[in-house]
C-alpha cells in the first residue's frame, strides 16, 4: 500500500489519465485507481474531491451534472484542452523525476 | 447508510454554511454512498462496508485549504455552534412546554368560571351564598396556583435554551434544511389553529348576547353565558399559544424575524420586557384587590381582556421609544 504523502504530487496525473477516455464521476475514478494500482493505492474521498476542485479551478476540468440514475444526481468531470496540456507536462515531469530518482536507487 | 450520513454530518458540523461546503458535502456523500453499495454488492456485511467507507474517507483538513475556508472558519469560531441534536431537543421541549403554558393560561382564564356560575346560582336561590362563593373562590385559587406552577416549571425547563433567543449561534446546512422543512410542514396547521382561535374569540360573545337579550329576565342564564364566553376565549387563546410557540421555536433556530443575529445584538425589546415585568403583577393586584373588596367577581374578570388590549398598545409605545432611543444613541 502506497502512502498518500508519497503520491500526493501525482494525484492530478492519475485523475487526468482516467478522464482521457471520457467523462467520469467520483466513485468510478476512485474504483479505477484501486483496480489499476492492484489495490496498492486507494485514494481517500477527501483527497479526490479536493483534487477535483483544484483542477476545476485551474481550468483543467469541467464539471456537469449527469442524468439521474436511481434518484442520484452525479457530478461528471470532463478533461479540458488545458487539462490535456497539463497532463502532458506532468508526464514529462514524471519521466524526469523517475530518471533522477533512479540514479539514487540500488539494491543492497 | 445512516451511520455514514451521521459521520459526514459530524465531520462537517463545525464548518460554515457556504455553498462550497454544501457542495463538497454532497459530492463526498455521493462517493461514499456509491462505495458503500458496491461493497454491499460484493457481499460485505453492513459493518464491514461502513468500516471501509469511513476508513477510506480521509481528512477534512485537506478540504479546508481547497475551499478557502480556513480563515472564515477561525473568524466565526467565537460564535457558538448548535448541533442538530440540540436543535431537535430544543424544539421538542418548546412544543411540550408550550402545551403546559397554554394549559396554565387556559386555567387562569377559566378560573373565575365556577365562581361566577355558583354566584349566579346562589343569587337565583340555590344554596347558601357564602359557601357557594367560598367554593368558587377555592377553585379559582387552585386553578391559578396550578397555572403558576406550570408557568414556573416550563420557564425553568426552557431557561437553558435562552441563549438561542439572545445570543448569536450557527447551525450547519442540514440542520437548517431540517428545521425549514418542519416549519413549512407546520405552517398549514398553524394557520388552521389561528383561524379556529379567532373564530372562537369572535363567537365567544354569542352566548352573552343570546342569554342577555333573549333571556334577560333569567339572570342565571346570563351568568352561564359569561362562563361559556370565558371557556371559549380560553380555548381560542390556548390554540394561539400552542401554534404560536411552535412556530416561534422554528424561528428561533432559523434566526428569523425577531430573532435575527442583528436584532440580538441590539437587544431591542428591553423596554417592553421591563414594563411587562411591572405591568402584569400590578394587573393581578388590581384584579384581586377589586374582586375581594367588592366581591363583584362576575364583573371584575373584564380586567383581563382590557389589560390584554392595553398591553398591546403599551408594546407599540415601548417599541417606538426604543427606536427613538436607538437613533439618538
Amino acid at each position: 500500500m502506497i502512502s498518500s504523502d508519497v503520491i500526493r504530487g501525482y494525484n492530478d496525473t492519475i485523475i487526468l489519465y482516467l478522464l482521457l477516455d471520457g467523462p467520469s464521476y467520483g466513485y468510478e475514478i476512485s474504483k479505477k485507481i484501486k483496480e489499476r494500482s492492484h489495490e496498492k493505492y486507494i485514494i481517500k474521498e477527501t483527497t479526490l474531491y479536493s483534487a477535483f476542485t483544484r483542477l476545476e479551478k485551474n481550468g483543467y476540468l469541467e464539471s456537469s451534472y449527469g442524468t439521474e440514475t436511481n434518484g442520484k444526481r452525479r457530478t461528471y468531470y470532463t478533461i479540458t484542452k488545458a487539462g490535456l496540456e497539463y497532463y502532458k507536462e506532468k508526464c514529462e515531469e514524471w519521466d524526469l523525476t523517475k530518471n533522477v530518482v533512479e540514479q539514487f536507487i540500488k539494491k543492497i | 447508510m445512516e451511520t455514514i450520513k451521521n459521520y459526514l454530518e459530524t465531520m462537517f458540523s463545525n464548518l460554515p454554511l457556504s455553498e462550497e461546503v454544501r457542495r463538497a458535502k454532497e459530492e463526498l456523500l455521493t462517493m461514499m454512498e456509491d462505495k458503500y453499495y458496491e461493497l454491499k454488492k460484493e457481499g460485505k456485511t453492513e459493518n464491514e462496508a461502513i468500516g471501509t467507507v469511513i476508513r477510506e474517507f480521509g481528512n477534512l483538513d485537506e478540504l479546508k485549504e481547497i475551499l478557502g475556508i480556513t480563515n472564515e472558519f477561525e473568524e466565526k469560531e467565537n460564535t457558538r455552534f448548535v448541533s442538530i441534536e440540540t436543535v431537535e431537543e430544543y424544539i421538542q421541549v418548546a412544543i411540550k412546554m408550550s402545551k403546559r403554558i397554554a394549559l396554565g393560561v387556559f386555567l387562569c382564564i377559566c378560573s373565575p368560571v365556577l365562581l361566577i356560575v355558583l354566584g349566579g346560582l346562589a343569587e337565583y336561590g340555590f344554596g347558601d351564598e357564602n359557601s357557594m362563593a367560598l367554593g368558587g373562590l377555592i377553585v379559582l385559587l387552585v386553578f391559578v396556583a396550578v397555572a403558576v406552577v406550570l408557568f414556573i416549571f416550563s420557564g425553568m425547563k426552557l431557561e437553558k435554551y435562552n441563549y438561542l433567543k439572545n445570543e448569536r449561534f450557527q447551525i450547519d446546512f442540514s440542520t437548517k434544511q431540517y428545521v425549514l422543512k418542519e416549519k413549512e410542514a407546520y405552517r398549514s396547521t398553524q394557520t388552521l389553529f389561528v383561524a379556529i382561535g379567532v373564530a372562537l374569540c369572535i363567537l365567544s360573545v354569542i352566548p352573552i348576547l343570546v342569554t342577555g337579550v333573549l333571556f334577560e329576565e333569567i339572570e342565571f342564564l346570563t351568568v352561564i353565558g359569561v362562563g361559556v364566553f370565558l371557556i371559549l376565549v380560553a380555548t381560542g387563546v390556548t390554540l394561539f399559544i400552542i401554534s404560536g410557540s411552535r412556530m416561534e421555536s422554528y424561528k428561533v433556530i432559523l434566526q428569523e424575524e425577531e430573532f435575527t443575529q442583528e436584532k440580538k445584538e441590539m437587544k431591542e425589546n428591553k423596554l417592553v420586557q421591563t414594563v411587562a415585568g411591572i405591568y402584569w403583577p400590578v394587573i393581578v393586584c388590581i384584579y384581586l384587590g377589586w374582586s375581594f373588596l367588592t366581591f363583584d367577581w362576575h364583573i371584575t374578570w373584564i380586567i383581563w381582556p382590557l389589560a390584554g388590549i392595553l398591553f398591546g398598545a403599551i408594546t407599540v409605545i415601548c417599541n417606538i421609544v426604543d427606536e427613538k432611543h436607538k437613533i439618538k444613541g
